[in-house]
């Protein structure tokens, strides 16, 4: 079976634990993202008819906007950028920590997940702003870990790009 | 043209026109390419040819095999499938082949691996048992229930001084596990996760405390376990540890790593996050699988314990031994009890530390103390509880009738079944009680005094002395008729019994007769026995005349070796044949003296 490290990474408050609590069972508590400042889960998915575990590493979100602590995404081989669509900033957040992270890590397999689209009294962003990301490529997902929105698909859209990416034989090219 | 085309022309021209044609072509090819076309055609031929082709391949098969699996593993993975298949199809057409190809192979591992797990199962249950009945055990059974695992772990778990629990060989970049493997008694969780943890917080670490890149968390405790990380340059080694780990794990730790490092260098340097090729790496993780049981050291015993120790040991030997000479005491003191007549046990008792005596017990009967003997009744401290009864054993019969009768020395006594029968001489009143208080004697329910002679009190003196004369022996030592030492002393003593004799006779107006008879051992002729013994009579006789008796008293008889003691058998006993003898008679003064037979 594949193993991948996934990394789960947006601003403080933008529900990035509730998308997964959402999606696995876990085994540590969540007093591990306040303490250790990261939590990690399992989930166990089909692509292409091929099992991939995926290793969810939950960070915590920092006060500081836009920081990543370069350690913990190492060896990542996707990640979800998540952002609150009911709080603009966070967008930005999303889009700075993509960057950080594109630095970091070079240009690997990401699926924006924009969250709380259950409460689209609140929303902040317009379609424009999710368009222009879409239009450099990016895949985006309206989330709502409330419904159960859109969670499965932008995990699965992930784990698709990265068995992708895995599959090309990168070896020959390096 | 190609030479195919060449071969094709010749199959299917056969008009002339289209022959020749053909002809001037072959002289064309010929004229252009010379050996070549020649060589060019053998290889056709070659080809073309099925047996030569395969001949072919085979030559170069192996060394392609080898190139190609030095250079990859395509050739590996495209065999995979058809070597698979060959083999399900073999076993399915015969398992045979397949059985006695693995027999030498499975049959050692199916022994090691039986023989390993009896060991284990004999590590866990004489843990088990030796910890099953102390206070500790209940400790671990209730820790057991509370944890909802099994005794024998707990069990295990703690009487371990180490066993280390879990290894992990983690990427070091990602923090996904590549191999794990747990001892049998371990408790593991999601060893994936675990491992993605074991990173992270390594990665805490360094973040938090700004240590340097180089540097990482060696070891971490809780409680009674620990984890040791070993770091490489593409994987790290983690692994938890029960109990107190020794310093040289750590080493085993680092070669492993390495090893590791250096077999699986390509796996480790491409892991694109498929751990199926590090399963190989399993052999290496299981050297550091290490465990120590808990050894019983001897310990050292104070000397103060030690005297203790025997004191108490002395003391119990004593008091043991108290009980069992008690025991053997009391039970001969029962068997004399049981044996002795006169009395009849009908009860015994002990308590609180004395020995209770029920019973019946003539008052003829010996003091039931001394039957035990003295010391022993003492010691038992027994306390006697006799009723009173007549005992009818003819010992006690005798005993009561010589209590009740009082018979004079003159009368003999003997009792047969309920029958007293008396004889010998006594006094006529004597007689007549004699008759009437037999009756009374409990036992007795007849008398037969036919045998008893009634005799005045000097006639009663006269038959004692007859007696006692008569069961007097003088005895010679061997070859002489003179008496010696003892012997000769005794003649002052006869003398007054036949002083005796002779008053009592001569009051019974009898005269008296003694016959002095001398015996001899067998040694020697019978002319030799009848001289010897006929010298001892005649010394004797002269002895007591020499002490003032009388010649006219005695007679002498030579008995020689005729009559033997009866109790000189045996060896040494003719001393009692060399003897003298005496017989006493009353006569009238006309009789003579009875010619001895």
């Amino acid at each position: 079976m594949i193993q991948k490290k996934i990394c789960m990474v947006g601003t403080f408050a933008v529900g990035k634990t509730s998308l997964v609590r959402r999606y696995v069972s876990s085994l540590f508590s969540e007093k591990y993202l306040t303490t250790v400042g990261v939590k990690i889960d399992k989930k166990t998915l089909t692509v292409d008819n091929e099992e991939v575990m995926l290793m969810l590493w939950d960070l915590a979100g920092e006060d500081e906007f836009c920081e990543i602590r370069p350690s913990y995404v190492r060896g990542s081989s996707g990640y979800l950028l998540v952002c609150d669509g009911t709080r603009k900033m966070s967008f930005e957040d999303a889009i700075c920590l993509h960057g950080k992270i594109s630095g970091i890590l070079g240009d690997i397999p990401f699926v924006m997940a924009i969250n709380k689209h259950d409460l689209k009294d609140d929303w902040a962003l317009s379609d424009s702003d999710v368009q222009k990301l879409k239009a450099q490529g990016w895949q985006v997902v309206l989330t709502s870990a409330k419904t159960g929105e859109g969670v499965e698909q932008a995990f699965k859209l992930l784990a698709e790009q990265i068995m992708k990416q895995n599959n090309t034989p990168q070896r020959e090219y390096s | 043209m190609s030479p195919l085309s060449h071969s094709h022309t010749q199959a299917i021209h056969t008009d002339p026109v289209a022959l020749q044609q053909d002809q001037d072509l072959e002289q064309l090819r010929h004229l252009l390419l010379g050996k070549d076309y020649e060589e060019l055609l053998a290889l056709k031929a070659r080809l073309q040819d099925s047996t030569g082709r395969a001949r072919f391949i085979a030559e170069i098969l192996p060394a392609a095999v080898q190139l190609s699996s030095l250079d990859n593993d395509r050739l590996t993975q495209a065999l995979l499938q058809n070597v698979e298949d060959a083999l399900h199809a073999s076993v399915r057409k015969n398992p045979r082949p397949l059985v006695d190809a693995l027999f030498p192979v499975i049959g050692p591992a199916i022994r090691k691996s039986i023989t390993e797990t009896l060991a284990e199962l004999l590590q866990t249950i004489n843990q088990m048992v030796e910890h099953s009945l102390s206070a500790r055990s209940l400790k671990w059974r209730f820790d057991a229930w509370r944890t909802g695992t099994s005794y024998a772990e707990i069990v295990l778990k703690n009487t371990l001084i180490y066993q280390v629990e879990q290894a992990f060989l983690i990427d070091r970049k990602s923090g996904l596990l590549l191999n794990h493997i747990s001892s049998d008694t371990a408790i593991t969780k999601d060893p994936d996760m675990v491992s993605a943890m074991l990173t992270a917080i390594q990665d805490f670490i360094t973040d938090s405390f700004q240590v340097n890149d180089q540097e990482n968390l060696q070891q971490m405790r809780f409680g009674d376990l620990t984890v040791l990380i070993e770091l490489g340059p593409r994987a790290l080694l983690a692994v938890a540890i029960r109990g107190n780990p020794p310093d040289d794990i750590r080493q085993v730790m680092a070669e492993t790593l390495e090893q590791i490092h250096l077999i699986h260098s390509d796996a480790l340097q491409s892991y694109d996050g498929d751990s199926e090729s590090f399963i190989a790496t399993t052999p290496q993780l299981e050297r550091c699988l290490l465990s120590q049981a808990e050894v019983k050291g001897v310990r050292h015993t104070s000397p103060l314990t030690w005297l203790l120790l025997m004191t108490a040991f002395i003391f119990l030997g004593y008091w043991l031994y108290g009980l069992y000479d008690t025991k053997v005491k009391w039970n001969t003191a029962l068997d004399r009890l049981y044996q002795e007549p006169g009395l009849a046990i009908t009860n015994t008792e002990e308590r609180q530390g004395r020995y209770i005596v029920r019973g019946l017990r003539d008052e003829l009967a010996r003091d039931p103390a001394q039957v035990v003997g003295a010391k022993i009744a003492e010691q038992l401290n027994i306390e006697w509880k006799f009723q009173p009864y007549i005992a009818l054993a003819p010992k006690f019969t005798r005993l009561r009738a010589e209590q009740i009768l009082q018979p004079p020395d003159s009368t003999q006594m003997v009792i047969e079944g309920n029958r007293l029968i008396l004889t010998g001489e006594a006094p006529q009143q004597w007689i007549n009680e004699a008759r009437q208080r037999a009756l009374l004697i409990p036992g007795i329910q007849n008398t037969d005094t036919r045998g008893l002679h009634a005799a005045e009190q000097h006639e009663l003196v006269f038959y004692e002395k007859k007696r006692y004369l008569e069961s007097t022996i003088l005895l010679f030592e061997y070859g002489q008729s003179s008496l010696t030492g003892q012997q000769a002393e005794r003649i002052p003593e006869l003398v007054s019994i036949i002083e005796q004799l002779k008053d009592t006779a001569a009051a019974m107006e009898e005269l008296l007769n003694i016959i002095i008879i001398g015996h001899s051992d067998s040694h020697g002729s019978v002319q030799s026995h009848n001289e010897i013994s006929m010298a001892r009579a005649e010394y004797v006789k002269q002895a007591l005349i020499e002490n003032g008796l009388p010649s006219s008293l005695f007679s002498t008889v030579a008995m020689g070796a005729r009559q033997p003691s009866t109790d000189s058998q045996g060896d040494g006993g003719e001393i009692l044949d060399r003897r003298v003898t005496f017989q006493v008679q009353l006569v009238n003064q006309a009789d003579s003296v009875e010619p001895i037979k």
